[in-house]
């Protein structure tokens, strides 16, 4: 048996010294690359393998079918329409600018915070710049690429679908612009069969629509009996499910065809444009149709209205046109005017083209009777069938960039000019061991400040009159509303809620009893009864607050209601501050006020960015509540829109796109909180206050 | 006993303890603790964990209150009187085992922040202490440093500093290196040391057996609670007579 010593001599009485250098090697080159990840990750096993199936299968489902909804079948012009009453609810449009300074001011700030605390990469900045120049050129580029679809108006005098249906309408409005074309021929594809009727999508009038409504039905039925009868033919059907199919067949009846019923297209009809107001004729704007060449081309002296007559002499015929340059319109009404200084204008209608928004308020024309002309309604000639992504694009999208661009363009451009006066701030006056030092102080008093200044803007300031009159609150709506509850929110519950978890902590019996009481009294409550008794118990109570702006109201309820989560919050952030800390500072002599105000509190707060950027997230999604105590914040202005009857059914739509705000919003309101979290923003504005 | 405090100081004592008691609950760790301590003075405090040493060094600045007896500290009694407690806390430093410097603050505001807040000084004459202080400690390149960012000697050394900046009569030390590597536990005694020679009245906790028997005037031996022996450190090292101290000495010696 050999000892260890003797198995390895060399350990003996020696000394062993490593003089071996420190060499910089690279790690072993690992199997690196996309394939290897996706094999490591996802096929690693074959329950994994199965699972990345799984789960791609029904994520690529949802999606497929979201994506078809969205770009095939939604009608968003109820975005588009709405778009103003969505941000700005009925805000007096003559203030509108305040409310777009108060967002110039808030993007210079935010620019001037980025110079401050983060940088921003060529990347990120080229990324931003593309997407305001897509937002110019993308509609340009689509409305000149894109035609519009057609719209196919009916002429005739009897009723398609018999007794009940829809009669073609002799004289019919519409708007345009100056300078637009306008061509009018017959829809050679109507004289075609049923089932290239069948499958027409795009605007078309009531009339119309019935006729493809029935063309479509009979194509259905058609198909069924041809089912069943090849049901019936074969002798593998039981008695009693033969005894069905054939009461099915019998109570099917396949009508004749409705090109042939109506007569499409085979009596000349007489087309004339006229101008809207005067009602005569434009220049070469009669023709009469007698055969599928003829084309009527008139070009449009005036913004304003024009009406499309149609002719047909025999009763018992229709003939469909298939039009460009003419499309629906919505209406709507406008308040202009009502504050003391100028006098009531009262309701005012304007005119709206759904293809690109092009707006009149010219009064409709009248016919012989001095009645006014029926026109093109949105409502009634809702885009239909399945759309295809080219009228997705120029009907949606590039209408609702044209409205955004400007706007969102001055926001970037604003913020991009606080950013540079930010860095160019800092080189000039900035001490070079704190670089940031003069940007960051000036955006925490602008922080504080910027505030106070855009409630006064957009509140208002003087009364009915002078510099900045008061607006109606009332009036307040949409995103604006959202933002100001969210703001003052956040505001107005910090403060309180820091005094409150102090208050919690304190050892004076009274003060901490009566913050736990309240505490645990508003986080027993649900947001909507604190909104509620806001609403309806105040002027109960006091008589005199029953004019008190339910905004307001729904604000300090707001307010009242997240202090108390906020207070738990930062309760539990002083609680994670050592004890150490607390006694370090008294022992330097520190009276109870400094310690808390210089040691334990800015340590907290700092340690609770997290959780209550969280308790903001949710209190900014939750302001949607006022809309149930009759506010209308986006949510209630949604809820108010799709109620109306041009909107009815597009619930999907308006509901989709708010979903979609909100969810931006507090993406963004979480990334900027890790942002402070890992940037030590947090640091500069303890260390530098 | 008497011969065994040969060195009880002579004149106005700056610290005075007279039959001091404190419970913690039912659990009774300061029995009638009666110390003098006189000024320039240095008592090093020893003594196994839970004898009540650090607590009775808490007693005296007031981070814990006593329940019986008497201490005077600098002609003030501290008593539940507000006023007598901020006066007191201004005259006495402390610096602690974990350091507890303030970590969202730089080492130079860590260092300015009491004189400003407490002592009213300027901007310029705080900071132009710091400098000196960090100096004196020997690191005055960290001043723009947090406090994340220095060696746990270097964040004790800080908080020398930091006590000193409000210019105390008095320094207490909890036991100020029994938080750090042992390659840094020099650099925080040296300190200390220098600090020792210039004059200063020191009350220090520890377990640095060197540093007493090198710098104290007396050693004091806590034991549950009560003080069992206390000498000059020839005294102690060589003749502790009581069979407590005896022991506790050959454990850790």
């Amino acid at each position: 048996m050999t000892t260890f010593n003797e198995q390895h001599p060399a350990h003996i009485g020696t000394t062993v010294i490593n003089e071996a250098e420190n060499v910089e090697r690279q790690p072993p080159l690992l199997a690196v690359g996309p394939l290897a990840w996706i094999k490591k990750n996802l096929f690693n096993t074959v329950w994994d393998g199965l699972l990345t199936i799984i789960v791609l299968l029904i994520v690529s489902s949802v999606l497929v079918s979201f994506v078809t909804w969205t770009v095939g079948q939604a009608n968003w012009y109820t975005i588009t329409f709405n778009i103003r009453l969505l941000m700005l609810g009925r805000y007096e449009p003559e203030y509108e600018w305040r409310v777009t300074l108060v967002v110039l001011l808030f993007a210079f700030t935010i620019g001037l915070a980025l110079a401050a605390w983060s940088r921003i990469g060529r990347g990120f900045a080229t990324f931003i710049a593309v997407i305001i120049a897509l937002t110019f050129i993308l509609p340009v580029v689509i409305n000149a690429t894109l035609p519009l679809p057609p719209y196919y108006a009916s002429a005739g005098t009897f009723k398609i679908g018999g007794d009940n249906g829809q009669a073609p309408q002799g004289q019919i409005g519409f708007t345009g612009k100056a300078g637009e074309t306008v061509t009018v021929q017959l829809a050679d594809q109507y004289d075609g069969s049923d089932a290239e009727l069948a499958q027409v999508h795009s605007f078309a009038d009531a009339a119309v629509n019935t006729a493809l409504n029935a063309a479509a039905n009979r194509l259905i039925a058609e198909r069924r009996v041809a089912e069943l009868t090849a049901l019936l033919a074969t002798d593998t059907l039981t008695p009693n499910q033969r005894s069905r199919a054939e009461g099915e067949l019998s109570r099917l009846t396949v009508p004749p065809p409705v090109t042939e019923t109506l007569m499409l297209n085979q009596v000349p009809v007489t087309v004339s444009i006229l101008h809207g107001t005067t009602m005569e004729p434009l220049e070469n704007g009669v023709v009469t149709f007698e055969d599928a060449d003829a084309l009527l081309t008139v070009t449009l002296p005036e913004d304003g209205w024009y009406v499309l007559k149609k002719e047909l002499d025999d009763p018992q015929a229709i003939s469909i046109l298939e039009t460009t340059g003419i499309y629906p319109i919505l209406e709507r009404n406008v308040t202009r005017g009502g504050d003391d200084s100028t006098p009531a204008t009262g309701s005012i209608s304007q005119y709206v083209r759904m293809t690109d928004t092009f707006t009149t308020e010219a009064t409709r024309p009248l016919n012989e009777e001095g009645k006014e002309l029926p026109f093109i309604v949105v409502t009634s000639n809702q885009y239909r069938g399945t759309a295809v992504l080219n009228d997705y694009l120029r009907l949606y999208v590039a209408p609702f960039l044209n409205q955004i661009k400007v706007f969102l363009a001055f926001v970037f451009v604003v913020g991009a000019v606080g950013y540079i006066a930010g860095r160019a701030l800092d080189r000039r006056f900035s001490p070079s061991n704190r670089p940031h030092a003069t940007t960051s102080r000036l955006v925490l008093w602008l922080l504080i400040v910027l505030p106070v200044i855009s409630f006064i803007l957009i509140y208002g300031l003087t009364g009915d009159s002078g510099f900045l009159p008061l607006t109606d609150t009332r009036r307040w709506g949409g995103v604006l509303l959202t933002m100001l509850l969210t703001i003052v929110g956040i505001i107005g519950s910090l403060p309180l809620g820091v005094l409150l978890a102090l208050g919690r902590r304190s050892k004076y019996p009274v003060i901490s009893t009566v913050c736990v009481i309240y505490i645990e009294l508003v986080r027993g409550i649900p947001f909507i009864t604190v909104l509620f008794m806001a609403q309806l118990l105040i002027p109960l109570i006091n008589p005199a607050l029953a004019n008190f702006p339910g905004a307001f109201r729904a604000m300090i309820a707001t307010v009242l209601f997240t202090a108390a989560y906020n207070a738990e919050v930062v309760r539990g952030g002083l609680q994670a501050i050592p004890h150490g800390q607390d006694e370090a500072a008294k022992a330097l002599g520190l009276n109870g006020l400094q310690v808390t105000l210089f040691i334990t509190l800015p340590q907290a707060l700092r340690l609770v960015i997290p959780p209550m950027m969280g308790n903001f997230v949710g209190m900014f999604k939750d302001t949607s509540l006022v809309a149930i105590v009759g506010l209308l914040d986006l949510t209630g202005m949604a809820q108010n829109i799709v109620s109306q009857t041009e909107f009815l059914g597009l619930r999907r739509e308006t509901f989709m796109f708010i979903s979609i705000f909100y969810f931006v919003f507090s993406y963004v309101i979480a990334a900027v909180s890790r942002r402070i979290e890992s940037t030590g923003a947090g640091q500069a504005i303890k260390t530098q206050i | 006993m008497a011969e065994a405090v040969p060195s009880q100081p002579a004149g106005e004592p700056i610290i005075s303890c007279r039959d001091v008691n404190k419970w913690f609950g039912e659990f009774h760790v300061l029995r009638d603790i009666s110390v003098d301590v006189a000024p320039r003075e240095v008592v090093v405090v020893i003594g196994p964990s839970g004898s009540g040493k650090s607590t009775f060094i808490r007693c005296i600045n007031r981070l814990e209150e006593h329940q019986s007896g008497e201490i005077v500290v600098d002609g003030i009694e501290l008593g539940n009187d507000v006023r007598n407690i901020a006066t007191i806390r201004r005259e006495i430093g402390m610096v602690f085992q974990q350091f507890n410097l303030f970590p969202h603050k730089t080492v130079q505001e860590n260092i300015t922040l009491a004189p400003m807040k407490v002592r009213g000084w300027s901007k310029d004459k705080a900071e132009a202490k710091a400098k000196e202080l960090l100096n004196r400690v020997g690191i005055p390149e960290q001043a723009n440093k947090y406090p994340g960012q220095l060696s746990g000697g270097q964040q004790q050394r800080v908080a020398i500093a930091r006590a000193l900046a409000m210019e105390p009569k008095i320094m207490l030390f909890d036991e100020p290196t029994s938080a750090l590597d042992p390659e840094m536990i020099k650099e925080v005694l040296d300190v200390m040391k220098e600090l020792a020679l210039s004059g200063m009245t020191m009350i220090v906790v520890t377990h640095e057996m060197g540093f007493a028997r090198e710098v104290a005037d007396r050693i004091i031996f806590f034991d549950q609670g009560r003080i069992v022996e206390q000498g000059t450190p020839e005294y102690f090292f060589e003749n502790a007579q009581h069979p407590r101290t005896k022991l506790f000495l050959s454990q850790i010696l």
